[in-house]
C-alpha cells in the first residue's frame, strides 16, 4: 500500500467552531468514550439488535472474528463435518 | 511503496524491502512456535463490568510481547536504513494505542455487538492524527506495510486447504462459484460503469464484499498496492454493514420461512465477518450455524488464492511497467509483491507438510498461538494507518459516494446469487441435502 500525505490540521472543527488540538482530542475521546459505553450496553436495547446480542452473549459467541481459526471451536466443524 | 525511504539502503535485496522483511519475521515467529519455544502469546482478557479482569494475568505479560515487538520491528526498521532508538521511542506508544483497541473490544457487550478491535483501532489514530497530528517522533515506528504483510504471512499458516477440500462439495459450490463472479462483477461494474478513477480501491472493496470482509480487503489491499485510506474506507463500510446484515439477514431468513440450512448457507456465503456469520447462524440453530460457518470458513480459504491472482493481475496489466531494458519476466518479479511468497508458502507447509507430519491437533495448536501474533500485528497496523491518515483525503476517497455504491450493488449482486446457490447446493437439488 502506498502512504498519503499528512498536511496540517485546520484548527476549525466539523461545526466551524474553532477549537485547539487539544481540546478537540479530549472531545473525541469523550465521544469515543460515549459509543464505546453505548455498545457495551447494546444488550438492553429491545428488539432485533438487541436480541442478536443478547443471543451472543448467551451462546458465549465473538462476533467479532475476522478469521475462522478466530472463532472457539472452529477445529471442532471439521471433526463434525 | 514504502513509507521510509531509506537512507542507507543494505546490499542485498532480501533486507531492503519490508515485503521480505515480514517473510523474515512471520517465519521466525512461525518457526519459533512450531519448534516450541514460544507457546503462548500475551492478550488483553474479556471482561465485562471490571475493567482490571481485563489485566488478570498482570501487565508483564503485555509488556514482555511489547518489547518483542519493538526489537523484532526495530531490529527490520534498522536494517532498512531507520534507527534503532528511535523506532523503539514511537512504537511504545503505538503499542499502548494497541492495548488500547484490543481492550475496548474485548468487553462481552462490544464483542457480541460485533465491533472490534480493527474498529477502535482505526478510530484511535485517525482522532489523534485529525486532531492534535501525529507527533513526529511516533511517526518512525508506523511501519503498517510492515505490520500488515507480517500478519499476513502468519494469516497464510491458517489457510488450511488440506482441510477445506474434505468439507464437501455444497459448501465448495457455495463459496467458491459465488466469489469470483461477484468480485468480477464488482470490479468491471466499479471500473466501467462507476467509473471510480482508482482499480486498488475498487479491488479492495470487491474482495472485502465477496471474500471475508476486513481480513480479505487487507490482504488485497497489499497485493494490488492501495492506499492506506482506500483500505480504511473499504473495512468502515464492511465493518458498518456486517452489523446489519448479522442482524437483519436472521430476522429475514425466519419471516419468510426459509429452510433454516439453507438460510444458513446465504449468510455464510453474504455477511462479510467470520464471527458475523457465527453469530447470525446460531440465530436459526446450532446446525445452521454451523453449516454457515462452515460454508464461510470455506470462503476464507479463497483469501489465499484472490490475493495471488490479484497480485499478477496487477503486475502484468494494471501496474504495467514500460520499461524496455527488463524482460518480461524481469519485470514482473521486480514489480510482484514478495510478502505474497510468505503467504502462499505458509499456507503450502502448513496444508501438505506440518499436517500430515504433526497432526492436526498439534497444528491446531501452533496456529492458535500464531494466530494471536497475527491479531497483534493487524491492530498495531490500523492503529498506524489512523494515525497516518487525513480525514480530507479519506473524505476524497469517497467520491461523490460512488464507493458506497459499488458496494451496496455489489453486495446486492452477491446476496442475489448467493441465495440461488445456497438453494441449488443445500436444498437437495443438486445434491444430498447435508442434514
Amino acid at each position: 500500500m502506498t502512504a498519503s500525505s499528512n498536511e496540517p490540521r485546520s484548527p476549525v472543527s466539523g461545526f466551524g467552531l474553532r477549537a485547539s488540538g487539544p481540546v478537540r482530542l479530549v472531545l473525541g475521546l469523550v465521544a469515543l468514550g460515549a459509543l464505546a459505553f453505548g455498545l457495551a450496553q447494546s444488550s438492553r436495547l429491545p428488539g432485533a439488535l438487541g436480541d442478536t446480542v443478547r443471543g451472543n452473549l448467551s451462546g458465549d459467541r465473538d462476533a467479532t472474528a475476522l478469521f475462522y481459526t478466530e472463532v472457539d471451536g472452529w477445529d471442532d466443524w471439521l471433526a463434525r463435518e | 511503496m514504502t513509507n521510509h525511504p531509506d537512507t542507507s539502503a543494505p546490499q542485498s535485496t532480501l533486507l531492503a524491502s519490508e515485503d521480505w522483511w515480514a517473510i523474515w519475521l512471520g517465519g521466525l515467529l512461525i518457526t519459533l512456535t512450531a519448534i516450541g519455544v514460544i507457546t503462548g502469546v500475551a492478550g488483553v482478557g474479556r471482561w465485562t463490568g471490571d475493567p482490571t479482569a481485563a489485566f488478570a494475568d498482570g501487565l508483564l505479560p503485555l509488556a514482555v510481547l511489547g518489547i518483542g515487538f519493538a526489537l523484532l520491528t526495530g531490529v527490520a526498521a534498522h536494517v532498512m536504513g531507520g534507527s534503532l532508538m528511535v523506532h523503539q521511542t514511537g512504537f511504545i506508544p503505538l503499542f499502548l494505542m494497541a492495548v488500547a483497541a484490543y481492550f475496548v473490544a474485548n468487553h462481552t457487550g462490544i464483542r457480541a455487538a460485533g465491533v472490534g478491535y480493527a474498529f477502535w483501532a482505526l478510530l484511535l489514530g485517525l482522532l489523534i492524527s485529525n486532531t492534535v497530528g501525529t507527533p513526529g517522533w511516533l511517526r518512525p515506528a508506523l511501519r503498517s506495510e510492515l505490520f500488515i504483510k507480517t500478519g499476513l504471512v502468519l494469516l497464510g499458516a491458517e489457510i488450511l486447504f488440506n482441510r477445506v477440500l474434505s468439507l464437501g462439495p455444497p459448501g465448495l459450490f457455495v463459496a467458491w462459484l459465488v466469489t469470483p463472479i461477484v468480485m468480477f462483477f464488482m470490479y468491471r461494474f466499479g471500473t466501467r460503469v462507476l467509473k471510480i478513477k482508482s482499480p486498488s480501491l475498487v479491488i479492495v472493496i470487491a474482495a472485502a464484499t465477496s471474500v471475508c470482509g476486513v481480513s480479505a480487503a487487507i490482504a488485497v489491499a497489499a497485493a494490488a498496492r492501495a492506499k492506506k485510506d482506500e483500505l480504511t474506507l473499504a473495512v468502515g463500510m464492511t465493518l458498518i454493514f456486517t452489523v446489519l446484515m448479522m442482524v437483519l439477514m436472521p430476522i429475514v431468513i425466519r419471516t419468510i420461512g426459509m429452510d433454516p440450512i439453507v438460510g444458513a448457507a446465504w449468510i455464510g456465503g453474504t455477511i462479510d465477518a467470520t464471527g458475523a456469520v457465527v453469530a447470525a447462524g446460531a440465530m436459526l440453530g446450532e446446525e445452521a450455524g454451523q453449516v454457515a460457518a462452515v460454508v464461510k470458513m470455506i470462503q476464507n480459504i479463497l483469501i489465499g488464492i484472490v490475493a495471488f491472482l490479484v497480485a499478477v493481475y496487477w503486475v502484468t496489466n494494471v501496474e504495467k511497467s514500460d520499461s524496455r531494458t527488463e524482460s518480461a519476466a524481469m519485470q514482473i518479479w521486480t514489480r510482484f509483491p514478495k510478502f505474497i511468497l510468505g503467504f502462499i508458502g505458509a499456507s503450502l507447509v502448513f496444508s501438505f507438510i506440518l499436517t500430515p507430519m504433526m497432526g492436526e491437533e498439534a497444528v491446531t495448536g501452533i496456529l492458535d498461538v500464531t494466530s494471536d501474533f497475527r491479531g497483534w500485528f493487524f491492530c498495531l497496523a490500523f492503529v498506524s494507518i489512523g494515525l497516518e491518515s487525513n480525514m480530507k483525503e479519506l473524505m476524497g476517497q469517497v467520491q461523490g459516494g460512488r464507493p458506497i455504491q459499488l458496494y451496496l450493488v455489489g453486495q446486492t449482486f452477491n446476496v442475489v446469487l448467493t441465495l440461488g446457490a445456497a438453494y441449488l447446493a443445500f436444498g437437495g437439488i443438486l445434491f444430498d441435502r447435508v442434514l
